[in-house]
């Protein structure tokens, strides 16, 4: 399979004026300015195929926006190399940007005061997308995502969620080989995050578009991503299947029992370790290959009403991740 | 351009200007705070002029009803740029700064076009056109006129593209530093210095008024060429002032977008 992305050894540093204490640092300041240099992003590889939904994880500052930003263009790399569809991405050659679409959960490109139907022909324009095309895909699009009625509204009327479902639209008109989604379901209620991950996925799997999502809910990724790259601190701590990843950092599993009476902490101590206790209710973390033998005790032994059997929450695994891997300080 | 390239630009800019009729409607512009600003700002320039000839005859040797066509012309080199293209200098500014400039730079269409024309505003600046317009033709009226229409109009055009252009290099510089306000407020200020002829300045200062900083003959320029007839001499400043500015412009742009650091998510 061909690579559409990419990246060898990427870094981005920012130079950032050093703001100091006092009136004394700060008159100084005027004449000699101290800057720090900020390593956003450090020495960073990969390589993605065609058609691949990727998703990047990692907190606050943690550099995927970064990466986003010079994967597509709007920003120029310090150090490295970055090839997508035999492009380099910082020239902005117009036959690039034609192939590429970026969606920002937090910024709009919409036009405030016009109905989303006008940023849509727009955009067919600006994309050079010939009439009829545009027709056909306008009206699958719009069926796709639910949004018959809202297309002739003004923007600025719009919910937040469809809002940015009309974002998607206005972005995939031209049918980019490759989609940047930086956070598109920020703030949309449990509703429409599912309508829009679900529309991701077909959208994808119909255009065999690559995707690159960045995420801070872990239920965008779980439901759409084979692969994920954790990146902190500017570096990448995990790059594979995400179902590695459990199997690799997860190696124990909750159980969760519900009593039917009162049962004391002490009994309950042999069993595995406490994660959180109710004299009705109880977790335990329990090694994977022990589950089923545990299980099969506890059920035996104990008053049990009910009894649940969940794998760690991904939002640990990954913070596992992270402490694991040891980026360098940034300077 | 081919035709298809040429209509993506058209469509843009009538997009733009849709986009423009309709805030207008949505917000109901209040043309009266407009009006206020510009006339009175127009009625203060002319008092003051009032006061200033009943003290002297001449002010570098041109009269009451010549000075005033001057001042009409800065207005219009103004209002000129300011219609096609609004506050797209400062627009930009505050694009660099709130990281919002990705959004121009990730379209396939030239950015600088894209912001320029972003930012339509005839239809707020037409009532400020038509009273520098009454104060132009009262000055005509009361003057004889030794030029040529054609070449004041050409030359009006060049010199509201050197100011914009010097507007929107001071914005640019918003790529390094993050406030150019102060920069704009000082550039507004010296402004002030068009409405009156290139005679008034000591030699040692005019030749910085016509090269670095061509405040003086922005407006100057066109008022020759439609009082008194073609000058080499202006005309020659003003072409290289647009080459220059043009050259720095471009070059701090592609510079400028090298550092751009956009903003977090």
């Amino acid at each position: 399979m061909k690579n559409t992305i990419e990246v060898k050894n990427l870094s981005k540093s920012f130079r950032v004026h050093k703001k100091e204490e006092g009136l004394k640092a700060s008159i100084k300041a005027v004449f000699k300015r101290k800057y720090n240099t900020i390593s956003a992003v450090n020495n960073i590889s990969f390589n993605i195929n065609q058609g691949e939904l990727v998703g990047f994880i990692g907190p606050n500052g943690a550099g995927k926006t970064t990466t986003l930003k010079m994967l597509s263009g709007l920003l120029y790399p310090s150090e490295g190399y970055i090839k997508i569809l035999g492009n380099t991405p910082s020239e902005r050659k117009h036959s690039f940007l034609k192939q590429i679409s970026m969606v920002m959960g937090q910024k709009n490109q919409l036009f405030w005061d016009l109905p989303a139907i006008e940023t849509f022909n727009l955009n067919k324009e600006i994309y050079e997308v010939p009439e009829k095309k545009y027709r056909i895909l306008l009206e699958e699009l719009v069926e796709m995502l639910d949004v018959k009625d809202i297309i002739n509204q003004q923007v600025r009327k719009l919910s937040l969620g469809q809002r940015m479902k009309c974002e998607l639209i206005a972005s995939l008109i031209h049918t980019p080989k490759m989609l940047f989604l930086d956070e598109p379901t920020i703030g949309l209620d449990v509703v429409i995050q599912k309508k829009l991950r679900v529309f991701i996925k077909e959208y994808n799997r119909k255009y065999n578009s690559t995707i690159i999502l960045t995420s801070h809910y872990m239920g965008d990724v779980q439901e759409l991503c084979d692969r994920v790259i954790i990146i902190n601190k500017g570096e990448i701590g995990y790059d594979g299947k995400l179902n590695n990843l459990v199997k690799e950092y997860a190696k124990n599993k909750t159980i969760t029992l519900i009593f039917l009476k009162e049962v004391k902490k002490s009994i309950l101590k042999k069993y595995g370790k406490i994660i959180s206790y109710d004299p009705l209710k109880i977790s335990f973390e329990i090694p994977r290959d022990k589950i089923r033998e545990k299980a099969s005790n506890m059920l035996k032994d104990l008053p049990v009403d009910d009894l649940d059997i969940q794998e760690i929450p991904i939002e640990e695994i990954i913070r596992q991740v992270f402490e694991s891997s040891t980026p360098k300080p940034s300077t | 351009m081919n035709l298809s390239g040429f209509k993506k630009y058209e469509t843009y800019y009538i997009n733009t200007i849709k986009m423009n009729i309709m805030s207008l409607i949505e917000y109901r512009t209040d043309f009266t705070t407009v009006i206020l600003g510009t006339y009175g700002y127009m009625l203060l320039a002319l008092f003051f002029l009032n006061i200033l000839f009943k003290n002297i005859n001449s002010l570098g040797g041109w009269t009451y009803y010549q000075i005033m066509i001057l001042f009409s012309i800065t207005q219009f080199l103004y209002y000129i740029f300011w219609s096609f293209t609004g506050g797209a200098a400062g627009f930009l500014t505050n694009l660099i700064n709130r990281g919002e400039l990705d959004k121009f730079l990730i379209k396939p269409i030239n950015t600088v076009f894209s912001i320029c024309t972003n930012q339509f505003a005839l239809f707020t600046t037409l009532p400020s056109f038509l009273f520098a317009f009454v104060i132009f033709y009262t000055g005509v009226k009361n003057v004889s006129i030794e030029g040529s229409y054609i070449l004041f109009i050409i030359s009006l055009i060049i010199s509201s593209v050197i100011l914009y252009l010097n507007y929107f290099t001071i914005s640019i510089i918003t790529f390094w530093w993050e406030d150019t306000g102060q920069m704009h407020s000082v550039f507004n200020n010296l402004l002030d210095l068009q409405n009156y002829p290139l005679e008034i300045y000591p030699k040692l200062i005019k030749p910085l008024f016509v090269t670095l900083i061509p405040i003086a003959i922005i407006a100057y320029a066109p008022f020759y060429f439609l009082l008194r007839g073609f000058s080499l001499e202006l005309f020659a400043y003003q072409i290289t002032a647009l080459t220059t500015f043009l050259i720095i412009a471009i070059l701090l742009w592609k510079n400028g977008l090298k550092n751009y650091s956009s903003a977090s998510s």
